[in-house]
């Protein structure tokens, strides 16, 4: 599944996309930002437009990482929580 | 303004729901309405914005509402329509802004004033002669919102003012609506996004059928499993997150 992404839409539907897509676009001002893994936007991405999944926000909080990467979804952080423990 | 409801029954005459509020007082601040929908959050804040009859069952400082406000209505209270469509009818963003303000007969270098910087303010100036059908999802809602607030009410009625805002829109609107209550004015207002509420409100109102049937912190809400199914409702992302990682949810805010 691949999911166009014009500005951040509310927390709830980031965290479900996060959760259910392959890819996801990122599109502003009419320019293709990216095209990636939900793990490689949502960890790449720094533009103050765009917000972030829960997931992602508390993992950065708590400092928990997934191979280098901060998790996305409630999957991986729980297994980053379990790796850290 | 200190509004009290008393015994407050409205019925439509077309289908069977009917509310039923008995007692409540809403005293100035952050207020804010939860529910499924058809629960009857929208018709209570019809009826708070006297755009439904109530009677005598809703007091604005000791007096039945209607008769409060009929003088200086639209700088006593504002109402922002959940779907813009509804709301939305002059012919530029411009004249829309200016529209309550004509009607409460403000001066028209007052009119000026306010409405160039509520167009700054909601980031709407480079749009202010589109006709208001034209902008987008969010810049509609973002519209409707400043319509409402641009008279400066003391009461703020918002039915989903959330709904349909792009991130940006969203933080502008938290923004602004803090600046309101910081200042003392009330803001009662509907709302499903559960994030934004454990993130910004203390205290919440859950309807079902048309009844209140939960007054009472947002934290006790999400830990009432029983209570939330019966509303149809999740608890916020963050709380949904923290139980599974076994944290305790009320500490951990993203804000």
């Amino acid at each position: 599944m691949t999911n166009l992404l014009d500005q951040s839409p509310n927390q709830n539907e980031l965290d479900d996309l996060a959760a259910l897509c392959d890819q996801i676009w990122v599109i502003k001002d009419g320019c293709l930002l990216m095209a990636d893994s939900p793990q490689t936007v949502f960890n790449q991405l720094d533009d103050p437009a765009f917000d972030k999944p829960a997931a992602w926000k508390m993992a950065k909080k708590l400092e928990l990482k997934l191979d280098g990467c901060y998790p996305v979804n409630a999957r991986e952080l729980k297994e980053a929580a379990e790796n850290a423990n | 303004m200190q509004i009290k409801i008393k015994s407050l029954h409205y019925k439509y005459s077309e289908t069977n729901f009917s509310l039923d509020i008995p007692d409540l007082t809403l005293s100035p601040g952050l207020i804010c309405l939860v529910g499924q929908n058809g629960s009857g959050k929208s018709t209570l804040l019809k009826l708070l914005a006297d755009l439904l009859p109530a009677g005598d069952a809703i007091k604005a400082d000791g007096q039945a509402l209607s008769e409060y406000l009929a003088s200086g209505r639209l700088s006593k209270i504002a109402y922002a329509f959940q779907d813009p469509n509804d709301q939305l009818f002059n012919s530029s963003v411009e004249k829309e802004l200016a529209w309550s303000m004509k009607q409460a007969k403000l001066p028209e270098d007052e009119i000026t004033r306010r409405t160039e910087a509520a167009l700054k303010e909601f980031g709407l100036a480079e749009f202010r002669d589109l006709n208001p059908y034209d902008l987008s999802s969010s810049g509609k809602k973002l519209l409707t919102i400043a319509s409402a607030l641009v008279l400066d009410p003391e009461v703020c009625l918002l039915d989903e003012p959330l709904m349909s805002l792009d991130y940006p829109g969203r933080c502008l609107v938290t923004r602004l609506l803090e600046k309101r209550l910081a200042q003392g004015k009330t803001v009662i207002m509907i709302t499903h996004d559960m994030d934004w509420l454990s993130e910004n409100c203390q205290e919440v109102y859950a309807m079902s059928q048309g009844q209140l049937v939960y007054h009472g912190p947002v934290h006790q809400l999400f830990s009432d499993q029983e209570l939330l199914d019966r509303l149809g409702l999740l608890p916020a992302k963050t709380w949904q997150l923290s139980q599974l990682l076994g944290l305790k949810p009320e500490v951990l805010s993203l804000k």
